[in-house]
């Protein structure tokens, strides 16, 4: 089956996907992730929590792939995660994060029921697209 | 599109969601895909050879597994293919759906670079790859 050529940006859809990108962006649960990314990124204590968490998690990455970390080692990596989850400012981020999903989801939903293609599926760039 | 999420936009996204989709389903590759797909679904017979394919491909699965596929086994599938690969409506159903995926990744590109953030993947479901 030979490739049809076609146009990917007609000039309408690229006004209307201005205006949509507009109006997704002027919602509560856009400014309110982008709010709490802000504040993440300036919070020490998050950014020790995760760097503390990352560094860890990065030195088990082999043994957790072959099964072979030890409960002590499995037990501090818990740790650090829960005291990375337990600073409010990344609670407050995956709360505004999955808040905004959920919001992108049923958008693309909508999307999705007019034009008769997944959304979300038929532009991932993993294994679903 | 399974497990759809309701949840109430706000009226400006809805309307700049239902104005996309609007423009999104006039251009030509999903304009051409939205007729292709309606003729599918009206011809009976692709639709059968279709689920015929489907059908034998996952005995084939299950057969597979079992370590049971007899060279019969593979003679069917192959008919199944050539069956559905012969069939235009189907096939035209293919390409049209192939190349407005592509028109809808141009759409979430331009939506994505004014945005700053993958639209898709905001919107993608958990566990989707």
């Amino acid at each position: 089956m030979a490739a049809t050529p076609i146009t990917l940006r007609s000039p309408a859809a690229t006004d209307a996907a201005t205006a949509f990108a507009s109006a997704l962006s002027a919602t509560p649960e856009w400014r309110e992730w982008e709010e709490a990314a802000m504040r993440l990124r300036a919070d020490p204590s998050a950014q020790r929590a995760s760097a503390a968490y990352d560094e860890r998690r990065q030195a088990l990455r082999i043994k957790l792939m072959l099964q072979a970390a030890s409960a002590e080692e499995k037990a501090d990596l818990e740790r650090l995660e829960r005291a990375l989850f337990a600073q409010p400012s990344v609670a407050a981020y995956t709360k505004a994060e999955a808040d905004l999903k959920a919001l992108c989801r049923a958008t693309a939903d909508r999307l999705s029921r007019a034009i008769g293609l997944d959304y979300a599926a038929s532009c991932a760039t993993g294994c679903c697209g | 599109m399974t497990e759809l999420i309701e949840i109430e936009l706000p009226p400006a996204l809805a309307d700049a969601a239902d104005a996309l989709a609007r423009d999104i389903a006039a251009t030509e590759p999903v304009a051409r895909f939205l007729r292709a797909q309606e003729c599918f679904e009206r011809d009976s017979a692709a639709r059968a050879r279709l689920a015929g394919l489907t059908a034998t491909q996952q005995r084939m699965q299950r057969r597979q597994a079992q370590g049971q596929v007899s060279a019969d086994d593979m003679a069917e599938l192959r008919a199944a293919r050539e069956a559905v690969e012969a069939d235009p409506v189907i096939s035209d159903y293919w390409c049209a759906r192939r190349d407005a995926v592509a028109s809808l990744r141009g759409v979430n590109d331009e939506i994505s670079r004014l945005l700053a953030v993958d639209f898709a993947a905001l919107a993608r479901r958990p566990g989707c790859c």
